[in-house]
């Protein structure tokens, strides 16, 4: 069974850009990618879609990215969730996993790392 | 079962085969005990028995004599013959028990004997019953009966004798197995129980010597490790065992039972402490990969909140998981502490000191193709105007408009001075003039300025000094190597320069205009005149050093156009730059810096005096063209549309007329809009 992805980030550039290396031969095949530029339009697909695997940006409008991974580790607590942000200190990191993410990757990030990160993800 | 299965794998395996063998021996000897006990009890009732045929034997021997003599006396025999039944019924039942016994024993002498008494037995007990028969027996039966008594009770009586004696010997030889074998089952017992003690005693000393040898190897290594070591459990509760270097790492006692993170409280930032909470939380939790939080322990490098004065101390806390076990999973934490503040230091010293590297490596190729009486002058010109500008702000009247007069001055003279800096390509006295008329900028944008505003101002010039001196400093070390050359004349001369110091000059100026069309992505030509004509008086030497360049500057960032504009205005992509220096024929001289660009946009002028709130839209309506350029020399003004390290501050032109005024020049600006602008210094003659 194949497995679905959900991006979010308010870069149109980072989500396309994340998109496109999903592509990458070393990943294993993604059958659905969803985007949403916002915590609450990430909270609705991740509703109705159910993803397997989401990449989360933690500066977004509406909803931030920390508020929306509490939110999805309750109603979706399946879901493993990768942060994707520009903010490096410690105290968010260690935040956001403790509000349920998975994994970090900072940016910006080189495509050998985005690579290695999603596959620590999907391992 | 979890516990015995440990027992039975265990260091108490043997100790408990031995156990079991020990009470397996004891029930063994105890159920043959009871065996040969029950054996001794038939026994001696089997021997009883015995005893009571003898008994009976003789007891119907004198009943039926009794008899006898009743019948012949003509007495009544009732009682002779109930005694006679009562004999023969017991021996009877004595017998058949005996007979029982025997055979139970399985003991083949004694069911011989009780065979052959039986045998002996049979013809008596049938002469006695024939005696019951009738109330008055005959004399004939009576006789028959008293002789077979006679007869046969001897026999009877030695077959009895026989059959006890048999009873005892067998009686006996089951005494003595039982004593063998209860000695037997004692030694073994003994021997089991000695096995077990020395088992147990050996066990007990090696186990001592082993947690003797764990607890001298502990304190030794907690002795002579250098970290701080302890423990935690998971609710932060602090250990009873720890280093001693801990002692001389943390800065409070730690006693056992505290809570690690309220003593953490005192010396880090709530920020901090937070984020340390989290962080072991999360390694605590089986769920979370310790590779994901590798790199995010917030206490990895934490400096300590140290009372004032004394030096910043900085501490290292590593973290690792203890496992209790496979079932119990993470119990706590192993917490090594380390004292960093000699690396934290040591790594700011090196950074520092690269930094410095860098920098005078920076100024020293800056200054090393420089004419060093040029750079001299330089400094000394610079340094004397930073004074000049220190001691403007401490006799600055308080006032707000004496504030901004002041600034202004400021800025002018800093960016004479980057002008400079810039001509002689000293990048670093450049860039930190720029830095310090960023901010200048930022204090002349607001109309009223206070006595604090100015502190800003006098640490600006002072990073300047510095910067001057950094330079000096180079230069220093520079002459100590080449001492001997140094010896060959003197340095920094002040006299005035010949033609070869304004060939020089002039090279400079052509070098800075083509960097700065360069960095504006720019084409240009510069031409240069300088006819021969002798020794240049000190006024227009410090035109030339000071103002030239900020007319260079001006006419290639504001005149020449950018290639594409250029050709889309028909002219030739190369901008045109002519800089001249002439002698008139009545000895004055003149300086004059042309560009082909686009002239002077007066329109342009005028709309941005309106919007910088400069001059009032009805004014400068009320300005002639000829007034809205003679603005350009004011400080402020500026037709670039952003600012930039070469020009768009609106100061370059005031520099100029300031310098203008100070040399005894007549300044004269020609300009057709998109075809050329001609900027003319005229000195009279002396």
């Amino acid at each position: 069974m194949k497995a679905r992805l959900l991006i979010v980030d308010d870069s149109m550039v980072i989500r396309n850009l994340i998109a496109r290396q999903m592509l990458d031969e070393r990943l294993p095949p993604i059958d659905l990618v969803d985007l949403a530029g916002d915590g609450e339009q990430a909270l609705a697909i991740a509703l109705s879609r159910k993803p397997d695997f989401i990449t989360m940006d933690l500066t977004m409008p509406n909803m931030d990215g920390e508020a929306c991974i509490e939110r999805l580790a309750e109603v979706l607590p399946g879901a493993r969730i990768m942060v994707v942000s520009a903010l490096s200190d410690k105290a968010t990191a260690l935040r956001a996993i403790s509000k349920g993410a998975h994994g970090f990757l900072h940016k910006p990030f080189s495509e050998e790392q985005l690579v290695a990160a999603l596959l620590e993800l999907m391992s | 079962m979890p516990v015995l299965h440990s027992f039975l794998r265990g260091k108490y395996r043997v100790l408990v085969f031995a156990v079991a063998a020990f009470f397996l021996v004891s029930v063994g000897v105890y159920t043959l005990n009871f065996v040969l006990l029950q054996n001794v009890e038939r026994d001696a009732k089997s021997i009883n028995e015995g005893g009571k045929l003898r008994g009976y034997s003789q007891q119907l021997a004198k009943a039926v004599l009794t008899l006898s003599h009743e019948s012949a006396a003509g007495e009544p025999v009732q009682t002779s013959q109930a005694q006679i039944s009562e004999a023969y019924q017991a021996f009877d039942l004595a017998l058949a028990r005996v007979q029982t016994f025997a055979a139970a024993s399985q003991d083949g002498p004694a069911l011989e004997l009780a065979d052959k008494l039986d045998r002996q037995w049979q013809p008596l007990r049938d002469a006695a019953i024939t005696l019951l028969i009738s109330a008055t027996p005959q004399r004939a039966e009576i006789d028959a009966a008293v002789t077979l008594s006679n007869t046969r009770n001897v026999r009877l009586l030695q077959l009895a004798d026989d059959l006890t004696y048999e009873q005892e010997r067998l009686a006996g030889d089951r005494a003595r197995s039982m004593r063998v074998l209860q000695s037997g089952a004692i030694a073994v017992a003994l021997l089991m129980f000695v096995f077990i003690v020395v088992h147990v005693a050996r066990r007990l000393s090696q186990s001592d010597r082993e947690a003797e040898q764990a607890r001298r190897e502990t304190t030794d290594i907690l002795r002579t490790v250098r970290e701080g070591l302890f423990l935690i459990d998971r609710n932060g509760t602090i250990g009873t065992q720890r280093s001693e270097h801990l002692a001389r790492v943390f800065p409070h006692p730690l006693a056992p039972g505290d809570n690690f993170l309220v003593t953490l409280a005192s010396l880090v930032t709530p920020d901090t402490l937070d984020s340390a909470r989290q962080y072991l939380g999360l390694l605590l939790n089986e769920r979370v990969k310790p590779a994901l939080l590798a790199d995010l322990n917030p206490l990895q490098r934490v400096q300590l909140a140290q009372p004032d004065g004394s030096r910043p101390k900085y501490l290292s806390f590593g973290f690792q998981p203890v496992r209790g076990g496979a079932a119990t999973g993470i119990t706590g934490m192993l917490v090594a502490v380390a004292d960093v503040s000699q690396e934290v230091r040591l790594e700011r010293e090196l950074a520092d000191a690269e930094e410095r590297a860098r920098s005078e490596v920076a100024l020293l190729l800056d200054v090393l193709d420089k004419d060093p009486a040029d750079v001299r002058r330089f400094l000394d010109d610079a340094r004397a105007k930073l004074d000049g500008l220190n001691a403007a702000l401490r006799d600055v009247a308080p006032e707000a408009r004496a504030y901004l007069t002041t600034v202004t001055k400021v800025c002018r003279e800093v960016h004479s001075i980057k002008g400079e800096a810039a001509a002689l390509a000293i990048g670093a006295v450049a860039a930190q003039a720029h830095r310090f008329e960023d901010e200048l900028g930022a204090l002349r944008q607001r109309r009223t300025l206070t006595g604090d505003d100015l502190i800003p101002v006098a640490t600006g010039i002072g990073r300047m000094l510095q910067e001057l001196a950094k330079i000096d400093a180079v230069i220093s070390r520079l002459a100590a190597f080449a001492q001997p050359a140094a010896d060959a004349g003197p340095r920094g001369s002040e006299t005035p320069r010949g033609e070869d110091g304004v060939l020089q000059s002039m090279q400079r100026i052509q070098r800075l205009a083509l960097a700065v069309a360069a960095d504006l992505d720019k084409k240009l030509r510069v031409e240069t005149s300088l006819p021969h004509f002798g020794a240049i008086p000190e006024p227009v030497h410090r035109l030339l050093r000071e103002g030239l360049p900020q007319l260079v500057r001006n006419a290639v960032v504001h005149g020449i156009e950018a290639a594409a504009e250029r050709r889309r205005a028909g002219k030739h992509e190369e901008g045109r730059l002519r800089i001249e220096l002439t002698r008139s024929a009545d000895g004055g001289i003149e300086l004059t810096v042309a560009d082909d660009g686009r002239g002077i946009d007066v329109h342009a002028l005028r709309r941005r005096l309106t919007e910088d709130g400069q001059r009032a839209a009805e004014q400068v309506a009320a300005m002639s063209d000829r007034d809205v350029i003679a603005t350009l020399f004011e400080p402020g003004v500026s037709t670039a549309a952003a600012v930039s390290e070469h020009a768009g501050r609106g100061m370059g032109l005031d520099v100029v007329g300031a310098l203008a005024r100070e040399t005894g020049a007549r300044l004269k600006l020609v300009s057709t809009p998109r075809a050329y602008t001609r900027f003319t210094l005229l000195w009279s003659p002396a």
